[in-house]
């Protein structure tokens, strides 16, 4: 329904959450006049926050439509309170401006604002450059390496020195696939203990020095995906001394586990970037609270259930996490870092990497929100997740906070 | 009066003395029981255990068959390193029906790391590890820590050195946490591309890197097998230097005790990591580890069946 | 098995004792006991007068210093030593899988000084009552051999049997509640030699 009345609600206003009021949302707008013919709503003194927006979108259609599809995927914005995202799909590159249209149609969901990394090699397979150039006039907002190896040095020289015409940004996952070899978990005291195949951190670390080399000499502006280790930070922020325009983003999880977590042996845990230790974790958190890391990304990758259920390294790597994101994170971010970062965080800064307009609340205006009681609890199940897919680390884990509802586009979803 | 505290095998880090204990001295008896004329008593009889092995393993597999068959179980044997799985059937899909066949008792072996605690989340059958990936060998370990206490008495106060791959051994990893355990001091040694960088976990052990004072104090030797993969993956460069830097050989155990025991795993690259007069020799007890094998699996599946209470 | 085994074996036994019954009544004290099983030892002498072919087990556990002082009386009448063994069968037994708690290790090992192949087996408890470990015993002696005979004998039969099983021989018959127990005592296992009836708190 595209009207309600929400009453005893405390709307984030100005950096701050007001006192109870009541808010009449109509036609997408937060209207003066009472609505007589709406549906009311008690949130009982909980929060709207400014709807969210998520860096690391990828609802498999077309190609793994098997998997999730973008009605998935604009759900679990819905439950999420998410208004937006940063779309790149692992199985369907972008990578020429053909394609970028066709997405650009299964996307177009009332209300919601998607934005989309072209791929900048054919495949993501860093042998031949894409049209780079139709692709920026067809709307892509950046460039990506679809979360995929990107470290033929030469290949990345030329597609940054090609894409530089666009002006674009280069988003990259850094990860050297050859000092990976096929490990899936953080190297550390946890894997080798377990006797699993480690990640060392220099895996990623060379791999992202690599690129702001390469970036600093091109001049050409980068993002970081899902940073997991506090020497990367150390990095970037090198880079950024000698005029490197570079920005990065944490994931969700990272912020809340760490790979103490393996002893568990859940194929849920299972994800790339790997979950490091408990320092790296402490350095993440950091990493916000200076400023260094831009934004929190959700690295929203849905993965078969029958694929999650096999044992830990069979498993296919990936997690969701847009459902569950705000009440997941929402108690350690405002103790740690206030309200009004918090919630820019998650909304404002993703969206501004993206280049995406970001959402206020404010009387006479266009209004995306989600109502979050900081009071209630979510007990992380099989339900809570869209479409066929619950490949969470947290489930079965009780958070604090609960999503009551999210009013996207016009259209209020009672979760 | 006692009881395992474990409900199923995964491996031994976390493992009470106690149950220790109870295995081992389960394992003494079930020895005797082996120098019978008939070698089988009834305890399992008409239980089912099926040996589902994912990796090949003609040795570990024929110990526990064995095993099964001197208790009286019924055994079955799944051997999938080819068949099936690779058809795409998924572990789980292989667990229920095996476990549609009323199965007791599931002894597995997969290259996965705790593929056995994940056929225990999803099944009602009781669950004994042969081996999961690099992580952990259990009833390997505990055979050897029965061949030390068969020779040694105790455990307690000895120490055993383990040289080798110690990071991609289940075997040492089983080894460690039972021995110290147990009050044995581990040493642990081999190449620097072989050993785990981030031991903080496993710290009551010695890390040495010069074999030599490794050895020197050592009540027994366990060499591991070195796998010939290893040279290919670039970890070293060849057999030869292996063994002349880390190879159990007559010139290393002049600067070990004269009565130190020398064990392996198997099976042996003789000339590699041990050498064949030394595995052949008087300090060997590597057949004493064969036939300690045996009891030892015995106890341990014998334990945890009868562990299970009224059903 | 070898001696430093047993040792170990004998030595973790104060740990594993744990006896916090009522006890309701001496039944034989050290005296009574070693008369009881003056008389055991004369009536297997008289059943079978030759020391030949004869070889005595002891039930693990209690059966076994039993089974050292009834031998010791026997080679004393034939006047050349008898064989002694002990014999644990608790391998054996079928009520394996319905017993939440397993047995200790404690004095529980099979030690057989001769094939039973073709002998007089004098197989000695301390408490007869199921009938159960007996044959469990019955069995383990079978998977040793043939032996030509075996004979029962038990220190105190307590009754309720649950399988057509005698003893041949018997130091003292009483009649029992179920929830009451025959507690024998001995020396080297326990602290004193003498048999109670106790009473187990349910």
């Amino acid at each position: 329904m595209n009207k309600v009345i929400l009453k005893n609600v405390r709307p984030f206003i100005n950096g701050k959450f007001d006192a109870p009021t009541t808010m009449n949302l109509a036609d997408g707008k937060w209207v003066q006049e009472s609505l007589t013919d709406a549906p009311t709503f008690d949130a009982g003194g909980a929060l709207a926050l400014p709807a969210l927006f998520g860096l690391g979108l990828d609802f498999k259609e077309p190609l793994r439509d098997d998997i999730y599809s973008f009605k998935d995927g604009v759900e679990a914005m819905r439950r999420g309170g998410f208004y937006g995202g940063l779309y790149e799909s692992s199985d369907n590159a972008i990578d020429d401006s053909r394609k970028l249209s066709a997405i650009k149609q299964i996307s177009s969901f009332a209300g919601f604002s998607f934005a989309f990394l072209g791929a900048f090699s054919v495949g993501y397979k860093c042998k031949e450059l894409t049209e780079m150039i139709e692709l920026a006039e067809e709307g892509a907002v950046g460039f990506g390496d679809g979360n995929q190896d990107a470290s033929r040095t030469r290949f990345l020289r030329l597609a940054m020195e090609y894409g530089s015409m666009t002006g674009k940004r280069f988003f990259f996952m850094p990860l050297d696939e050859s000092l990976r070899h096929h490990g899936l978990v953080h190297e550390g005291h946890y894997s080798d203990t377990l006797g699993m195949k480690g990640i060392p951190r220099v895996a990623e670390t060379i791999a992202a020095f690599r690129i702001l080399e390469m970036a600093r000499f091109l001049k050409v502006p980068v993002h970081f995906k899902q940073v997991s280790c506090g020497e990367t930070l150390k990095l970037i922020e090198m880079a950024r001394e000698q005029g490197v325009d570079v920005t990065c983003d944490v994931d969700v999880y990272h912020l809340l586990l760490d790979d103490s977590c393996l002893f568990d042996l859940d194929s849920h845990s299972n994800v790339v970037m790997p979950f490091r230790s408990a320092t790296d974790k402490d350095a993440l958190w950091q990493g916000l609270k200076s400023g260094t890391v831009n934004a929190i990304s959700v690295n929203h990758d849905p993965v078969l259930r029958q694929d999650k259920e096999v044992n830990f390294e069979d498993a296919v790597p990936g997690a969701v996490s847009l459902e569950i994101a705000l009440p997941a994170l929402w108690k350690p971010l405002t103790e740690k870092l206030g309200e009004s970062r918090a919630i820019e965080l998650l909304s404002s800064a993703p969206a501004k990497i993206a280049g995406v307009g970001g959402v206020c609340l404010g009387l006479d205006s266009k209004v995306d929100l989600v109502l979050f009681d900081d009071k209630a609890k979510t007990e992380v199940t099989s339900s809570l997740f869209a479409g066929q897919v619950r490949n969470s680390p947290l489930l079965g884990q009780t958070l604090s906070g609960k999503i009551l509802g999210s009013y996207l586009g016009g259209l209020w979803t009672e979760v | 009066m006692s009881a395992l505290e474990i409900k199923h095998l995964f491996g031994l880090r976390g493992v009470s003395k106690h149950d220790i204990r109870l295995i081992l001295d389960h394992a003494k008896q079930f020895r005797e029981v082996l120098e019978r004329p008939v070698k089988k008593v009834p305890s399992l009889r008409g239980m089912t255990v099926v040996n589902l092995f994912f990796e090949n393993s003609t040795r570990t597999r024929t110990s526990f068959e064995l095993a099964e068959k001197r208790l009286s179980a019924d055994t079955v044997n799944f051997t999938s390193s080819n068949s099936s799985v690779k058809k795409g059937e998924t572990l789980v899909d292989t667990l229920r029906n095996i476990e549609a066949m009323k199965i007791d008792i599931v002894v597995v072996r997969h290259k996965g790391t705790g593929v056995p605690k994940f056929l225990a989340d999803n099944s009602k059958a009781i669950i004994v590890n042969a081996g999961d990936g690099a992580h952990e060998h259990p009833t390997q370990a505990l055979l050897d820590m029965l061949t030390i206490e068969e020779k040694l008495g105790t455990l307690e106060g000895k120490n055993v050195t383990i040289v080798g791959d110690i990071r991609h051994s289940r075997v040492a990893r089983s080894n460690l946490w039972g021995m110290t355990t147990m009050g044995a001091h581990v040493t642990l040694c081999g190449p620097s591309t072989l050993v785990p960088r981030n031991t903080e976990l496993m710290s009551n052990v010695t890390w040495e890197s010069d074999v030599k004072k490794a050895v020197k104090n050592a009540d027994a030797i366990i060499a591991l097998r070195l796998q010939k993969e290893r040279m290919d993956d670039a970890l070293l460069p060849s057999m030869r230097e292996y063994r002349n830097t880390f190879g159990i050989t007559h010139e290393l155990l002049e600067c070990a005790k004269d009565k130190v025991l020398i064990m392996h795993p198997g099976p042996i690259n003789r000339g590699v990591e041990l050498d064949s007069e030394i595995a052949d020799g008087d300090n060997s007890v590597i057949l004493n580890q064969v036939t300690n094998g045996v009891a030892v699996r015995m106890a341990v599946l014998y334990l945890l069946a009868g562990g299970r209470g009224n059903e | 098995m070898t001696p430093i085994i047993k040792r170990e074996l004998c030595h973790r036994l104060d740990t594993y004792m744990k006896d916090n019954c009522k006890r309701l009544q001496e039944l034989l004290s050290a005296q009574a006991m070693e008369f009881a099983l003056d008389e055991m030892a004369a009536k297997i002498a008289k059943m079978h007068p030759s020391a030949d072919n004869m070889i005595v087990l002891g039930m693990a556990s209690r059966g076994i210093p039993l089974a050292q002082k009834l031998s010791k009386r026997l080679s004393e009448k034939f006047g050349k030593p008898i064989e002694t063994g002990s014999l644990d069968a608790t391998f054996y037994r079928d009520d394996f899988h319905y017993r939440k708690k397993l047995g200790s290790t404690e004095m529980r090992f099979t030690e057989m000084p001769a094939s039973v192949e073709g002998k007089v087996v004098i197989l000695v408890d301390d408490v007869l009552y199921t009938g159960r470990s007996v044959r469990a015993a019955l069995q383990a002696i079978l998977d040793f051999g043939r032996p030509s005979v075996v004979r029962l004998c038990v220190l105190v039969d307590r009754g309720h049997r649950e399988l057509p099983i005698a003893p041949d021989c018997v130091g003292l018959t009483v009649e029992t509640a179920q929830n009451q127990e025959v507690r024998v005592n001995i020396e080297p296992i326990d602290n004193e030699n003498s048999v109670y009836l106790v009473e187990v708190e349910a």
